[in-house]
C-alpha cells in the first residue's frame, strides 16, 4: 500500500534523516510578554504521523504556525530537510511546494465551488487551468465527493468540507500536511470517517502528517504523540511508550 | 442707453492706454471716461428685447448704432434693422463742442428727417440718443463717492451734475470700473432727484484690440419699469465713415423742418 | 478558475457595492467621452472648413480671440500678399454669427468671393449657385435648411434685407452645413463692412515646400503688422472656443481620472479589509504575495473596465443626445474612433491600477498568521 517500502517502526527512525527538525524554539508575542513557545526541540521524520496534543494555550497552533513558515520564530533554528528555515527566501513558494494546510474551521471560500475551492492554491502556479481542475476532481473522487463538486460550501456538511479542505491541501502535492484540530468541529462518526481518508492518502503517498487533537482516539492513531505543556514538549515520548490513557488523562 | 453706447465705444476706444493711478481725482476719471468714448468711427449691432411693466414681450428687435466720436463733435446715427416696424427706422444725433444736442428722426425713407428731442425714448425702449452721447463726462462738477461692488466686479462710484440747469437729466451716477473703462451701472436723475433711468452692465468682453473691455450685455430700466435687455451681437469698432453716414445732420432740410414748426 | 475568474467572483460578492463603484467611474468616464469627442469633434470640424476650402494659409488680425477674427480692409493687405512667392490666389472671407429667424438659433453666414476657388469644394444638392457677384441671393448648408425650414425659392431675412434662397449644398464640415452663404459683395452690404473681410485665404502653388510656407508667415510678419498668417490647424486651434473646450475636456479628464481612482481606492480598501482572513487563509495556502496583489489588482481593474465601458456608452449617448438637441444642432460634431475608446479604457486601466495599488500592496504585506486570527 505504501509508495515508501521504508516505513518503519518509530523507534527505528533515527536511522532515517528526520524531515523536519526543530532546534530550541522560542515564539515571543507582545515584546516577550506572552511566551507562545518557550524552547521546543522535536524531529519529525519522513512519512511519520505526529500528534501534538495540549492544554489549550500550551503553544499547539503556535508550533504548527512556525512549522508551516506563517509566524516567525522569535529564536532557535528548524531545517526541512536540509534547509534551515532561516535561509528560506520565498517562504511562499516554500509553502505552496512542501506544505499542506487543514484548519478546524475549514476556512473555505463560500462563494466558490467545492471544486474551485480546491483549485483555489493552483492560481499563480505552472501548469494549465484543465491539469489543475483534473487533478482537483481526482482529489475530490478519491475523498468522496465526485457528486459533491459543484456544490457550494454552505450546502456541505462539515464533515465534506473538512474533505474540500483535505483536497485543498493536497492539491499542490506537499511533502508535509499541517492539521490544527481537523476533527475539532465533527462529530464522532464524521470525525473518523475524515480522520481514515486523511490518514489513508497521506501513508498511501508517504506525507509527513502533523496534527494538533484534543481527541484521544484521534491521537491514538498517530505514530508518535507530542504533549506540550506552557510552550515545551512534556514529554518527548515514543507513541509505542504512550498509552491512549495517558494520553486522554487530565494534563 | 447712455451706458449702452458708451460701453460699446469704451470696447471701440483706442486711446487711454495708460493705467489708471491709484489716486485719482474725480475729474481725472470723468476726462478717461471721455476720452474712452472717442472713436473713428464704429458701428454696434444690437438685439433689443423689451420687458414692459407688466410682464409683456413685444417682438424683440435689432438695430445698428454707427458712431464717430473725437473731441469736437459727438454724432450718432442709430438705425432699425428689423423687424418691419423699425427698418428705415432711423435717429440722428450730435452734440457739439458748445455742448448743444440736436436730434432728428426719420420714420421712412420717403417721409425725410424731422426734429427729435435727444431726451426722448427711441423705439419705445429705454433708449436715449441723449444717454448715447455721454455728455456729462464732459460737465465741470464730478465727486468721487468712494467703492462699490457691481455684480461682483469692484467699480468707482462718481457723481457727475449738470453744468446746465435746463438740462432734463441733472445728475448722473456712474460706478466706472477702471480696468475695463467702463461703467457698469449708470443712473440718471432729473432735476428733482427722481431715477430716470438705471443702465447696469451684465455681460463684459475682451475688446479685439488693446486690452479695454467692451459690454456684451447689458440693461436699462426705466422710471415706468420698462426693462430693455440689449445684446451687442455683431461690431465693428473700425466702422469706415462714409460721406453719406451723417449727410443728414449736415442737410439744412433739418433748419427748414424746425423753422417750419 | 484561474485568477481573473476568482477576482470576477470576488466582486460578485458584493453586487450592490461593485455596481455602485462601477457607476461612479461610469459617470466621471461618460463626462470624459462626452466633452473630450466634441472638444475634438468642434475642433475637426473647423479644422475641415478650413482644409476642405483647399486653404494652405489664412491671414487674419493679430491678437483676435473671438470665436472669428475681427474684420478689416482687405484690398492693401490683399495686394501685399499676392505679391509674395507661390501664392497663388488670395481670397477675402466675411463671416457672422446672426439670427436669421425668430424660432432658430443663431447661425453662421458666410460671404464668400464670387467663384473663387472657395466655392469649389460644396456639394449642390438642390437649385443653382448665385450668378453674380451683386445677385442678392444666398445658398443654404443641408443643416441649415432643415433648421430653418427653408427650401429652395423660399425667402430669408438677413439683418433687415431679405435674400431668395436659390439653392441648397452639402459640405463635409458641420460647421459649413449649418451656414448660409453668399458672395462676399452681398454680406458686405448686409453687415454693413464695404470692402472688409475677416480672412484672407491663401492658396499657394503646387511645388510650395513646408519651408516656403514658412517664409510666407515671416514676411507676412514683417510687412503687414497687426497681422498674421497662419495654418488652419493653427487659426483652429487658437480659436478660444476651441481652447476652452480642449481645456474643459483635459480638466474633465483629471477629475474623472482622480475620482475614478478614489473610489477604486476606497473600494477596495474597504474589500480587502473584509476580506483580512481570507487573504491570511490564501497565503496559508501558498500563494505568493506578487499573487495578492495581482488578485487585488485585477479586482480594480475590472471594476474600473467595466466602469470605463458603461462610461463610454453613457458618453457617447449624452454626445449623441446634445447633437440633436435643436440648440446645438450644427454646432457639434462629436468625434469617435477606435483609438479614442481604446485610449478611454486605458484611462480607466491606469486609474483602477493607481486606485488598486496601495490596497493590493497592504493586502499583500499581512503577516499571514495574524490574517487567519482575524475573524
Ligand atoms: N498573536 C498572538 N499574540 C499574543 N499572544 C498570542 C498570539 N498567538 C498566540 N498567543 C498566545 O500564545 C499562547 C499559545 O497559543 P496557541 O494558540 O498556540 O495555543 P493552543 O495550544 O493552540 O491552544 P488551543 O488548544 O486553545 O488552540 C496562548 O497563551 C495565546 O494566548
Ligand atoms: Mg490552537
Amino acid at each position: 500500500m505504501s509508495t515508501d517500502p521504508h516505513i518503519l517502526p518509530n523507534n527505528l527512525s533515527s536511522a532515517r534523516l528526520p524531515i523536519l527538525r526543530i532546534e530550541g524554539l522560542t515564539l515571543h508575542f507582545d515584546g516577550g510578554q506572552t511566551k507562545a513557545l518557550n524552547g521546543v526541540d522535536l524531529d519529525v521524520c519522513e512519512g511519520e504521523f505526529v500528534a501534538i496534543v495540549g492544554a489549550s494555550g500550551s503553544g499547539k497552533s503556535s508550533l504548527l504556525n512556525v512549522i508551516g513558515t506563517l509566524d516567525i520564530p522569535s529564536s532557535g533554528e528548524l531545517f526541512f530537510g536540509a534547509q534551515p528555515y532561516s535561509k528560506i527566501k520565498d517562504t511562499s513558494l516554500f509553502r505552496r511546494e512542501n506544505i499542506g494546510f487543514v484548519f478546524q474551521s475549514f476556512n473555505l471560500i463560500s462563494t466558490l465551488s467545492a471544486l474551485d475551492n480546491v483549485i483555489v492554491p493552483t492560481i499563480g502556479c505552472a501548469g494549465s487551468d484543465h491539469e489543475h481542475k483534473a487533478r482537483a476532481e481526482s482529489l475530490l473522487i478519491e475523498l468522496g465527493l465526485r457528486e459533491r463538486m459543484a456544490h457550494f460550501p454552505g450546502k456541505l456538511s462539515g464533515g465534506e468540507r473538512q474533505r474540500v479542505a483535505i483536497a485543498r491541501a493536497l492539491i499542490n502535492r506537499p511533502r508535509m500536511v499541517l492539521a490544527d484540530e481537523p476533527t475539532g468541529s465533527l462529530d464522532s462518526d464524521n470525525a473518523i470517517q475524515v480522520l481514515d481518508l486523511l490518514t489513508g492518502i497521506v501513508k498511501q503517498q508517504g506525507l509527513t502528517l502533523v496534527m494538533v487533537t484534543h481527541d484521544a482516539s484521534v491521537s491514538a492513531r498517530a505514530d508518535r504523540v507530542v504533549r506540550m505543556r506552557d510552550g515545551k514538549i512534556a514529554l518527548p515520548v515514543g507513541a509505542y511508550g504512550d498509552t491512549p490513557e495517558l494520553i486522554g488523562g487530565a494534563p | 442707453m447712455m451706458r449702452a453706447t458708451l460701453l460699446i465705444f469704451v470696447g471701440l476706444m483706442f486711446s487711454v492706454s495708460k493705467g489708471y493711478a491709484a489716486e485719482q481725482t474725480a475729474s481725472d476719471l470723468a476726462k478717461m471716461m471721455n476720452q474712452a468714448k472717442y472713436s473713428e468711427g464704429f458701428e454696434a449691432r444690437l438685439n433689443v428685447l423689451i420687458t414692459k411693466a407688466n410682464g409683456a414681450h413685444p417682438a424683440p428687435f435689432k438695430l445698428a448704432v454707427i458712431g464717430q466720436f473725437n473731441a469736437g463733435k459727438q454724432r450718432l446715427v442709430i438705425r432699425g434693422i428689423s423687424h418691419e416696424e423699425v427698418r428705415n427706422h432711423f435717429y440722428a444725433a450730435e452734440s457739439g463742442s458748445d455742448g448743444r444736442v440736436r436730434a432728428m428722426e426719420s420714420r421712412s425713407q420717403a417721409s425725410g428727417y424731422v426734429d427729435f428731442d435727444p431726451s426722448a425714448r427711441m423705439f419705445n425702449s429705454g433708449l436715449v440718443a441723449w444717454d448715447m452721447l455721454g455728455l456729462w463726462w464732459g460737465w465741470q462738477k464730478q465727486t468721487l463717492e468712494g467703492m462699490e461692488q457691481v455684480n461682483g466686479r469692484e467699480c468707482v462710484k462718481i457723481r457727475s451734475v449738470a453744468d446746465d440747469k435746463n438740462s432734463v437729466v441733472q445728475e448722473v451716477e456712474s460706478c466706472v470700473d477702471q480696468q475695463a473703462k467702463l461703467s457698469l451701472r449708470t443712473r440718471m436723475f432729473d432735476h428733482s432727484h427722481a431715477l430716470l433711468r438705471t443702465t447696469s452692465v451684465a455681460n463684459l468682453a475682451h475688446k479685439g484690440e488693446g486690452g479695454g473691455m467692451m459690454a456684451k450685455k447689458l440693461s436699462i430700466k426705466d422710471a415706468d419699469k420698462t426693462l430693455a435687455e440689449i445684446e451687442v451681437y455683431a461690431g465693428d469698432e473700425q466702422y469706415q465713415i462714409s460721406a453719406e453716414t451723417f449727410a443728414m445732420l449736415d442737410s439744412p432740410m433739418r433748419n427748414i423742418e424746425r423753422e417750419a414748426k | 478558475m484561474n485568477l481573473f475568474r476568482f477576482a470576477l467572483n470576488n466582486l460578485q460578492r458584493r453586487p450592490a457595492r461593485t455596481s455602485l463603484t462601477v457607476s461612479a467611474i461610469a459617470l466621471g468616464i461618460a463626462a470624459v467621452v462626452a466633452l473630450t469627442s466634441i472638444a475634438w469633434g468642434f475642433e475637426a470640424s473647423w479644422q475641415k472648413a478650413n482644409d476642405a476650402r483647399g486653404t494652405d494659409l489664412i491671414v487674419t488680425r493679430a491678437a483676435s480671440e473671438n470665436t472669428m477674427p475681427s474684420p478689416f480692409r482687405a484690398e492693401k493687405v490683399q495686394q501685399v500678399l499676392a505679391a509674395l512667392p507661390h501664392v497663388k490666389e488670395v481670397v477675402g472671407l466675411l463671416s457672422e454669427m446672426l439670427t436669421v429667424s425668430d424660432d432658430a438659433p443663431p447661425v453662421f453666414v458666410f460671404g464668400w468671393v464670387y467663384s473663387s476657388y472657395l466655392w469649389e469644394h460644396l456639394k449642390l444638392v438642390e437649385g443653382r449657385w448665385p450668378n453674380a457677384s451683386a445677385e442678392p441671393v444666398v445658398v443654404i448648408g443641408a443643416l441649415a435648411a432643415e433648421m430653418l425650414h427653408k427650401k429652395t425659392g423660399d425667402q430669408v431675412e438677413i439683418e433687415g434685407k431679405s435674400f431668395q434662397v436659390v439653392g441648397i449644398f452639402e459640405s463635409n464640415a458641420v460647421v459649413e452645413n449649418g451656414a448660409l452663404l453668399m458672395t462676399l459683395e452681398q454680406a458686405q452690404q448686409v453687415t454693413d463692412k464695404p470692402g472688409k473681410v475677416n480672412v484672407l485665404n491663401i492658396k499657394v502653388d503646387a511645388n510650395t515646400t513646408e519651408a516656403d510656407l514658412r517664409n510666407i508667415k515671416e514676411q507676412v510678419k514683417m510687412t503687414l503688422p497687426g497681422f498674421v498668417a497662419i495654418t488652419s490647424g493653427e487659426l483652429v486651434s487658437q480659436n478660444a472656443v476651441v481652447r476652452i473646450s480642449k481645456a474643459m475636456s483635459n480638466a474633465t479628464i483629471l477629475i474623472a481620472g482622480l475620482v475614478g481612482a478614489l473610489v477604486v481606492f476606497n473600494t477596495m480598501l474597504m474589500s480587502i479589509n473584509e476580506r483580512t482572513r481570507e487573504i491570511g487563509i490564501l497565503l496559508a495556502l501558498g500563494w505568493q504575495r506578487g499573487t495578492i496583489m495581482k488578485l487585488v489588482i485585477s479586482e480594480s481593474v475590472i471594476l474600473s473596465l467595466l466602469g470605463g465601458l458603461v462610461g463610454i456608452l453613457v458618453g457617447v449617448g449624452i454626445a449623441w443626445g446634445l447633437e440633436h438637441i435643436e440648440l446645438m444642432r450644427g454646432k457639434i460634431d462629436a468625434i469617435f474612433s477606435i483609438p479614442f475608446f481604446l485610449e478611454v479604457q486605458a484611462l480607466s486601466i491606469v486609474l483602477g491600477i493607481c486606485g488598486g495599488f496601495y490596497p493590493a500592496f497592504k493586502a499583500s504585506r499581512l503577516l499571514p498568521s495574524s490574517a487567519l486570527r482575524q475573524e
